[in-house]
């Protein structure tokens, strides 16, 4: 009994692990792509690999804060008032460690265009995960419906036989 | 529905059913006739009564007391729902908590949720949340998997 309880506390902290992962790399490629689109605007065709492990960790950090202070709300049901203060908290984060390591030389405008990115990418993954799940609501139907008529059909079809085997 | 009886002095006895169309009366009186219905035996305002699976929405424990949940009434059993769900399992009956036991087949609809949860919306309207844990042994049983590894 411990032992299963064990099992399924380190199954729920894995998954949670493993959600953690997928938002950072989702968040550091976003930031990433704005990142070098911000140094081809500067005339630079190289990016700091200092600033890429800043990001990476930032994400990292903004993805534990997402999952274990914030609900989740990325993948959220809807964008409630609770949803849209996380998107808001995480977003003035995001800008804040931007202009904390200066990975856009602290412009502003840069640094105003970033902040408006980082909502824009929280709109789009929450938006993503509710069109995953409306497909995914549509299969599950799709094979409740096929699941009874199985049911039924074999039934039937036993019947059938016995109907006959009688006969 | 026509109910024709003929008394016989020797030979094998025997119920024909002739029908139109199967209707779950139909099909409630072949299984009593085949002896295959395997009925519950709940309490409901003091008096025993039988119930069918197919009448089931959901079984729920509560203090340690399992309650059946008909479409119009709710009657209490003295089993487990451990035993009800290796008992009906292959009647779709199916373990979506510890303390739930849902039949597929009076399921009204499904709904994907965050965190990889499912919503099942039953007949009556109740809706019963499968947690991640229960989510994907259901996922395996539509798919057409009994699930028996995970359950």
């Amino acid at each position: 009994m411990r032992k299963d309880k064990l099992i399924e506390g380190f199954k729920s902290y894995f998954s949670r692990e493993i959600a953690i992962e997928y938002k950072a790399c989702l968040y550091f490629f976003g930031i990433l792509f704005f990142y070098c689109m911000f140094r081809i605007t500067r005339g630079s065709f190289s990016a700091s690999m200092l600033h890429m492990a800043e990001i990476i960790l930032t994400t990292y950090l903004m993805g534990y804060l997402q999952v274990y202070l914030m609900g989740n709300f990325d993948e959220a049901e809807r964008l409630g008032k609770k949803e849209c203060c996380c998107l808001v908290i995480c977003t003035v984060l995001y800008t804040a460690a931007s202009l904390l390591f200066g990975w856009f030389e602290r412009d502003w405008i840069t640094t105003v265009i970033y902040a408006a990115f980082i909502a824009f990418a929280y709109w789009c993954v929450y938006l993503i995960n509710k069109i995953k799940r409306a497909i995914d609501t549509e299969n599950l139907n799709r094979q409740l419906t096929k699941y009874k008529r199985q049911e039924t059909e074999q039934k039937e079809t036993d019947r059938g036989g016995k109907e006959q085997g009688g006969a | 529905m026509k109910l024709t009886m003929n008394k016989i002095l020797q030979g094998q006895e025997e119920v024909i059913i002739r029908y139109r169309e199967m209707t779950p009366r139909i099909e409630a009186i072949a299984n009593l006739v085949q002896g295959t219905e395997l009925r519950l035996s709940g309490f409901w305002q003091g008096e025993q009564i039988l119930i069918s699976p197919e009448q089931i929405l959901y079984l729920e424990s509560v203090d340690g007391v399992s309650w059946i949940y008909l479409t119009d009434k709710i009657c209490r059993v003295s089993g487990t729902l451990g035993e009800y769900a290796a008992r009906y399992g292959d009647r779709g009956f199916f373990r979506c908590s510890k303390s739930m036991v849902i039949n597929i087949y009076r399921i009204e609809r499904l709904k994907s949720e965050p965190g990889n949860r499912i919503r099942a919306v039953m007949e009556n309207g109740e809706q019963v949340i499968i947690s991640r844990k229960y989510a994907g042994h259901l996922r395996q049983i539509l798919k057409g998997g009994t699930g028996d590894e995970e359950g």
